[in-house]
Parts: C-alpha cells; sequence; structure tokens
C-alpha cells in the first residue's frame, strides 16, 4: 500500500512539474467493513471503500483544488488549474517542514485482520451484552472496522505516508415497562483493539434501566456536569472552531484580542495533541504533510496559542499548527473531495482532576448529563448554545436523585469554562459535524441555565 | 447493460435470493465564495456503483468504485459472503414486500440546462447576492455556496427491475456573519430545487440576502430570551422543521419496526389535535426532496403521515412494508453508492389550515415567535426532539415587541401534537434540508404558521 500511494502521489507532482505547476497531491485509500444490528439480531452487513486523489495547486497568486482518480491524474490538474483562475488572489505555498521523527499512527494489526465473521461474532457480543435484562431490546446499533491510508507530495519535495486502524460500535436499547418507553445508549471508538463489546451492550442496558421513573425538573440556574460525550458535542460546536487562527484573525471568533488572557479554569490546560497515544487523528502527519506535533492553546487557563494550516498561517505570519484536514462541514472524517482547512485533531484538556462520584458529592443541587441533542444548533462565533437533554440525571445534596424527563440547557460555552472543573473519566470522543476528535473527561460548569421540561 | 447484470448474477452463483445492483454518475459543480473571493471551486464527474444481496434473509452490501464488469463482480462475490456469514446466525429473516418491477426511463426537466453553463458564469451568478451585501458594515463575513449535480441512477434488480433516472438538483446557500456593541450573531438562507439552473431566477439569491440581512439586524438587536414552557407561534419554514424533526423521523418504518419510535403501534389512533395534518410527498415537482423512483425502483408517493390528528401512515422501505404488514410507497434512499437504502422522508409538510396569522398573535400573553431554523435534532424511541431558530421575537399581550436571540425548542412529539391551536392558512413549502442518519440526503420542508399552546424555550 505505502509504495503504491506515494507512487501516485509522486506522479501527480512529476507530472504538474512536466507542467510547470507549483501542486500538492492527497492520496486517500479508506476501506471499512460494517455490522448492523436491528431489532436484536444481526441483520445486515457491508463493505466499502474509497480511493482517490486530491489536487492543489499554486498559480502565481492564485490556488485551486480538484479531485480526480489514477486514470484522470492530467484532467485534475487542469480543473485545478481552471478553477485557481477563479480564486481570490492571495500569498499561497506548500509547506516544506520534513522533521518526520517521532510519531506514526496507531496502528493494530489485531483491527486490520478482522474479517466479516469477526465482525459478526462481535456485533453479537453487543446483543448478549445488552440482553442481561430480558425487558431491553437492543433495537439499533452495530459496529465497524476498517483502515486509513493517505500518502501527500508536493512541490516543496515532502513526500510522506501513514496508515491507521480504527474500531467503533455503538448500541442503542429499548427498553418499555408500563406503556413507558425508555432507551439507553453506549458506543466506544478506538484505534485498537482496546475494548469490549459486550460491555458497549452491558453498558446501554444499564443506562436504560437507569431512565426509568424520569421526572421533570424546574426552571433555575444550577450546577451542570457534563459527561465526555456531551461535553465534547457542545465544546466542538463553540470553543473549537473559535480556536481557528484564521476565524480569530477574521474576527470570527470570541477569542479576538484574547491571547495572553484567561480562557479556562486557571487549573485547566487545553492542547491539541496530534501525537496523543490513543488519538482518533493521530498520524504522522496532517493532511498537508506537516509533521504532526503537540500545541498548548491555553496554558493553566490563560490563552497561548491558535491553530493554523499552511495557508492560514501564511496569512497570519503563524507557522502552521500541523492542523490541515480535508474536512467537510457537517461530516465525520475527512476526504480527498474537499481542499483542506484548519481543524483540530485530538483536543485535550489537562489539568487537576478528581474522581466523578467526588465531583457529584460536590453538588448540592444539579444535573449530570450524558447526551445532548441539537448542539450544532450552537452560535460557532460566540459560543452561545442551547440544548436539550438526551439522557441525564438530577443531582440532589450530593447523590444521583432521578433521571430527567426533558429539559434544555443554555449558556455560553468559552464563559462557561473559566469556571470548570475536570473529573477523571477520560475518553476518546468524536464530533459529528467535523472530523475532531478529542479525550476528555467529564467537566462541571456552575451556574448554567437549566429550563424544565 | 444486460451484460452487467450477467457479470453479477454470474459472481452470485446462487447465493442470492435477491439482488440489486445501483450504477450511478454523477457530475457536479460546487463553488464556494467567502467575502467576494472564489475559496473552492470544484467540477468534477465520477461513477461507482454497489450491489445488494438477500440470502436467505440476511442482508450483504458491498461498493465498487467503478461500474466495470470485474469490480461489479468483485463487489457481489462481496456481499455474497456477507450475506450468507450474516444468515448463518440471523434469527429473523428480513423480507421484501412485494411491488410490480417497475420498468422505466425518467428525465427530470431542465428548463435552464446547467450542465451548458460555464463554471466563470456560475461565479457571476452567485457574485451578485455579495455585491449586494458588502454595502452593510455590520456583515462581518458573507459566505455562499453553490452545487449542481446532475446525476444520472441506473437500477437493475433480480426481479427484472430496470429504472434508470436522470436528476438535476441545484444548491445555493448564503451565511451571513455580523457584529454589533460586541453581539456576534449569524444567519442562514438556502435554495434547493430539483431542477435547473431557473431555481436561481427572478433574483431568487438577492431576495433571500435581503432576508437575511433584515434578520441579521433583528438578531444583533435581540436579547436573551426567557426560558421555560410558553406558548410559542412557529413560521412556516420553522413548522416544516417541526413537520421533520418531530414527526417525519418518528414515521420513519425503520424505527418503527426496531422499536425505536413514539409512533410504534398507534396507527389509528389520535395523537394530535385535528387541526393537525402531515404528508411527506416526494412527488411535488421541483421540490428538494422529489424524486420520481426511491433507491428501490419503487415509484416514491404521498404519505400521509397524520390526517386530522390520527396516525395515518409510515415511510416505507420495501423491507419494512413486509415487516410491518404494511403497503410500499417508496421511501428508501441513499445518499451515494456507498450506502445501502434507508428509510428517509423527502418533502415533509405541514397542512394549512383557515387562521390568520394576526389573530393567532393575538391570543398569545407571554410567548414567542420564532421564523426559520439554524437545525434540530430528535429522540425519536422517546419522541422528543430539541430544535434551534434563526430569528426569534418576543410576544407580548398579543404584538410582536422586541427581536430575540439564540431561541432553542424542545418537547415532547406526543404532547406537542395535542398542543397544536392554531394552524394559518398560509402555506409556504420552499424550506430546504440536509437530512442526516448515517447518509446525509437533500430534503424538503414546508407548512403554515402554527400555534403550539405551550413549548419549552430554551435561553441562558
Amino acid at each position: 500500500m505505502k509504495e503504491e500511494l506515494l507512487r501516485v502521489a509522486a506522479r501527480v507532482v512529476d507530472t504538474a512539474a512536466s507542467m510547470d505547476i507549483c501542486c500538492e497531491a492527497f492520496v486517500q485509500k479508506k476501506r471499512h467493513t460494517s455490522i448492523i444490528i436491528e431489532s436484536g439480531k444481526v441483520t445486515f452487513g457491508s463493505m466499502d471503500g474509497d480511493y482517490g486523489i486530491g489536487i492543489r495547486v499554486i498559480n502565481g497568486r492564485n490556488t485551486g483544488y480538484a479531485y480526480c482518480d489514477e486514470r484522470s491524474i492530467e484532467f485534475g490538474l487542469k480543473q485545478a488549474l481552471s478553477v485557481a483562475r477563479l480564486s481570490a488572489p492571495g500569498c499561497y505555498g506548500f509547506q516544506d517542514d520534513r522533521n518526520y521523527a517521532g510519531t506514526r499512527s496507531i496502528y493494530d494489526n489485531r483491527v486490520a485482520t478482522l474479517v466479516t465473521e469477526d465482525g459478526i461474532d462481535l456485533a453479537r457480543d453487543i446483543i448478549e451484552g445488552a440482553c442481561y435484562d430480558p425487558r431491553v431490546t437492543p433495537s439499533r446499533g452495530g459496529l465497524s472496522f476498517g483502515t486509513l491510508a493517505y500518502a501527500v507530495a508536493n512541490s516543496n519535495g515532502v513526500s510522506v505516508y501513514d496508515e491507521g486502524t480504527f474500531l467503533s460500535g455503538s448500541v442503542m436499547t429499548v427498553l418499555k415497562e408500563d406503556g413507558v418507553m425508555v432507551n439507553g445508549d453506549d458506543s466506544q471508538v478506538s484505534r485498537s483493539r482496546d475494548f469490549s463489546f459486550e460491555e458497549i451492550g452491558r453498558k446501554a442496558t444499564e443506562k436504560a434501566i437507569g431512565q426509568l421513573g424520569q421526572q421533570g425538573i424546574e426552571t433555575a440556574t444550577m450546577d451542570v456536569i457534563l459527561r465526555p460525550d456531551a461535553a465534547f458535542d457542545i465544546l466542538s460546536n463553540t470553543v473549537l472552531p473559535s480556536l481557528n487562527g484564521d476565524a480569530v484573525r477574521k474576527g470570527d471568533s470570541v477569542y479576538v484580542d484574547k491571547m495572553g488572557k484567561p480562557v479556562a479554569a486557571g487549573g485547566i490546560t487545553i492542547v491539541d495533541d496530534a501525537r496523543h497515544p490513543k488519538g482518533l487523528n493521530t498520524f504522522a502527519t496532517d493532511e498537508e504533510g506537516y509533521p504532526s506535533r503537540r500545541t498548548v492553546l491555553a496554558d493553566n487557563g490563560v490563552l497561548t496559542g491558535l491553530l493554523y494550516d499552511t495557508y492560514a498561517a501564511i496569512e497570519a505570519g503563524a507557522k502552521p499548527t500541523g492542523n490541515a484536514m480535508h474536512g467537510d462541514r457537517m461530516e465525520t472524517g475527512t476526504t480527498y473531495k474537499v481542499s483542506p482547512s484548519t481543524c483540530a485533531r485530538n483536543f485535550i484538556l489537562e489539568g487537576e482532576t478528581m474522581p466523578e462520584e467526588e465531583m457529584i458529592r460536590g453538588v448540592r443541587n444539579g444535573i449530570l448529563v450524558d447526551n445532548v441533542l441539537g448542539a450544532h444548533t450552537a452560535n460557532k462565533i460566540s459560543g452561545d448554545f442551547s440544548v436539550a437533554i438526551y439522557a441525564g440525571h438530577a443531582i440532589r445534596d450530593g447523590e444521583i436523585a432521578f433521571p430527567l424527563k426533558g429539559g434544555m440547557i443554555g449558556g455560553n460555552m468559552p464563559a462557561m469554562l473559566l469556571q470548570a472543573a475536570l473529573a477523571d473519566d477520560y475518553r476518546l470522543v468524536e464530533s459529528g459535524f467535523s472530523p475532531a476528535s478529542g479525550y476528555i473527561p467529564s467537566i462541571k460548569f456552575s451556574g448554567v441555565r437549566v429550563s424544565g421540561g | 447493460m444486460i451484460f452487467l447484470i450477467r457479470a453479477v448474477s454470474d459472481a452470485l452463483d446462487g447465493r442470492a435470493d435477491y439482488y440489486d445492483v445501483r450504477i450511478l454518475h454523477v457530475t457536479t459543480t460546487s463553488i464556494e465564495m467567502k467575502n467576494g473571493g472564489v475559496t473552492r471551486a470544484v467540477a468534477g464527474t465520477e461513477s461507482g456503483a454497489c450491489v445488494r444481496v438477500l440470502f436467505r434473509g440476511a442482508w450483504g452490501f458491498a461498493s465498487a468504485p467503478e461500474s466495470g464488469k470485474a469490480a461489479l463482480g468483485e463487489a457481489a462475490d462481496r456481499a455474497a459472503r456477507i450475506a450468507k456469514g450474516i444468515s448463518e446466525t440471523v434469527g429473523e429473516k428480513s423480507e421484501l414486500a412485494d411491488v410490480e418491477p417497475a420498468v422505466d426511463d425518467v428525465t427530470v426537466p431542465m428548463k435552464k440546462n446547467f450542465m451548458d453553463v460555464p463554471i466563470g458564469e456560475k461565479v457571476d451568478l452567485i457574485r451578485a447576492a455579495h455585491d449586494m451585501i458588502k454595502k452593510y458594515e455590520f456583515v462581518t463575513n458573507d459566505l455562499i455556496t453553490y452545487k449542481d449535480t446532475y446525476t444520472v441512477g441506473e437500477l437493475y434488480s433480480s426481479e427484472g427491475a430496470s429504472v434508470i433516472t436522470r436528476m438535476p438538483r441545484v444548491f445555493w446557500q448564503l451565511e451571513l456573519a455580523g457584529r454589533k456593541d460586541g453581539q456576534a450573531q449569524s444567519v442562514r438562507r438556502r435554495i434547493g430545487r430539483t431542477s435547473g439552473l431557473e431555481a436561481l431566477d427572478d433574483d431568487a439569491p438577492l431576495k433571500m440576502a435581503d432576508s437575511a440581512v433584515a434578520s441579521l439586524i433583528a438578531l444583533l438587536n435581540g436579547k436573551s430570551p426567557p426560558s421555560g414552557p410558553m406558548p410559542v407561534i412557529a413560521d412556516p419554514d420553522l413548522a416544516g422543521v417541526f413537520a421533520h424533526e418531530a414527526v417525519g423521523h418518528a414515521a420513519e418504518a425503520d424505527l418503527v419496526a426496531t422499536g425505536n419510535s413514539c409512533f410504534a403501534g398507534r396507527i389509528g389512533e389520535q395523537i394530535g389535535s385535528d387541526m393537525v395534518t402531515i404528508r411527506d410527498d416526494a412527488t411535488l415537482p421541483g421540490m428538494n426532496g422529489s424524486m420520481v423512483y426511491d433507491d428501490e425502483g419503487v415509484k416514491a408517493g404521498n404519505k400521509v403521515l397524520i390526517r386530522n390528528g390520527i396516525l395515518n401512515d409510515f415511510i416505507q422501505s420495501r423491507e419494512t412494508a413486509a415487516k410491518l404488514g404494511m403497503a410500499p410507497n417508496g421511501g428508501a434512499r441513499a445518499e451515494s453508492y456507498h450506502g445501502r437504502p434507508l428509510v428517509r422522508m423527502s418533502n415533509t409538510l405541514f397542512e394549512a389550515g383557515d387562521r390568520d396569522f394576526k389573530e393567532m398573535i393575538e391570543g398569545v400573553r407571554l410567548g414567542v415567535y420564532a421564523k426559520g431554523t439554524r437545525g434540530g435534532q430528535v429522540n425519536t424511541a422517546q419522541g422528543f426532539f430539541q430544535f434551534n431558530a434563526q430569528e426569534s421575537y418576543l410576544i407580548e399581550n398579543g404584538e410582536i415587541t422586541k427581536p430575540l436571540r439564540d431561541v432553542s425548542l424542545s418537547g415532547r412529539t406526543l404532547d406537542i401534537l395535542k398542543l397544536i391551536d392554531a394552524v394559518g392558512a398560509d402555506a409556504d413549502t420552499a424550506g430546504v434540508g440536509i437530512c442526516g442518519k448515517g447518509q446525509q440526503v437533500p430534503v424538503g420542508q414546508g407548512g403554515p404558521h402554527i400555534r403550539i399552546s405551550r413549548c419549552v424555550v430554551g435561553g441562558r
């Protein structure tokens, strides 16, 4: 695979050179197998993949992007060139840092060698795990595994390849009792075979049982603990886009003029670490071939850094941070079909932590929220959001009191971060609406507006 | 095409009780313009195919990056292997409801063929909206997205279906960001049609830009909304989103059949006030979610989901129709050749009633008038939803008083349907959505003004 992808990338750059064009090639090959669970049964399986080339050219003060396949490289180059004529003139350049010592992607042979039959067995593990309580049906879920490989080459002599593995599983269980229907959701995503599928099912069922006896909650201001999925869902639609250097430069960010000023509670350090040993976006480089690195965005709460791809860095007079991703808006994952732009890779909150139980014990009147609905509707410039509670519990006098029926939480996430505290239950989380991923724990916020149902 | 089908059939070698092959050729132009500069422009064509196999009640699916004989044969073999593997463990067997295999060749017409228009002209066409907006100082950024797609789809099945469709689509979107007194806000407008470039005729983008600027001014002057339960009046666009999020998703028969919908087992039941009639209609020419055949080769229909408050029908694939013992209605759609057809909406519409908008407002002492949407999400199993309005106003003593910002609404579908106490006569069906359910498909939506007597409004 390595030789093949590098050869294709080199061919694009060589062809461009013969046409006297400055170019960057991104060759991407994805493959995955999925198994689907419906109504407690394995019902469907699929194998899918994608293989293509993204070509970016610079012609004088113009730049253009197009995609093609192996048989249409020359056509792709011409397309990119014709598109470049329409572009806004500017200062463009390709990156030339080739210092790739250190980081490699995460490639687990135990994932790479999985076959369909293994997938069916693992899906049955999810079902078995969920069915320990006969009232519960694992109604929808499944798993997916596969590999992603890419090569980048450009006219500055960059030529780099990496590949990695992915594995994920999820299920939603449904519990019906006395005419009331509740559900429980659980999921895991990883680069390695390091989690139990049976446990996904079991946890989903535990969560469904925990939702029996839902009660409404009063409209009030209170402490809110967001578990990792809920927290990242909101963070990735508010804080993450605002940490994009280009957004700050253009005034589209709440962090304009905030460099050196507090943006999080004093004990919290915000990092984007593309080398993290578990990270969903850990690769040797970003998708422009820039070496992966760890960028400290806020050091003990004080804003110290922003994220840049190469074009944005040139415009801002900054250094790239290895955050170029071929991400399409509203999609998880990356694709050669769109040009690269700045995106957080592995977003991490570090600092002093405490066990979640202790955090709950410290709350007199508040709520604990597992998942939310509608985080993508947040105001990405101001960081204001208002979401519905998908699954959560009331906390009374330091103890979990009852599951919540409906209700909403709202606030300004950048402001809320100034009063945040971290638990220690770190977990890998994905953003449903960009390629960004995170490794974060539950977070406690104080004085949050909760609207009762 | 006979030779391709034969290649698939040979590769399957008896390992399929049913199979279908979809072959797609997609031609796209996509342009993104930020503050008048083209930041993305891609024109390209792409082909691919997929094979779906049903064997002993189990499904297998595989895609191929090209539609050649060898690639299709390989995909068929992979799909068959998966189906066979699953069939050995499957408990409940999937079946397909009977349909007369369609043999048809359909071309959805374009008055202005966008394939004949050079990309430079399209850039000029979308630049017009930017030129109009740039005079407003409080607008800090404008982002215009344009995409046209021409999809030639072929579907062949082992039952003898042979359906060729040629479908044009035009999508235009404007996003404005503005700033005033430290407030930052954004608004969005969309045009989406299954038609040619005539979708942008009559200065449609300029009219949209005008209304977006007006919205932005209101938002920048907006106050934080009150929070808690109160009466809400939704405009036609938001009423359409309500029909889509709260009702349409719960009426997707795959969710119903897997115990994942609050509508399960309630056909024939009065679930809403008798003013509520909601349908999902794929047959309206030109609307964003319209289609002639679905991706199983079934004629796409008009499904009346709720009639006068009574739950009447679900959106079906052939598989869910068999499972629920209902009639197929052509609701299975796939985003591309990378995925299997799933039960999806087309154009979801709240039917107009007879009330006057002014009269609806007059009945409210303290409430919110919410317009448009930034999107929403739903939990279909328990039947609750969240959606965010683009623009909102406070209603005090029967009058619209001041603009609000960042208003979200949430509620339980089965409660809210009963709490709809006024439905306007003024329906609009221009709503454009992109619906995600693992795969993204274009949808349409619309309705009249509706009034909900009690809905949770989330503020901060």
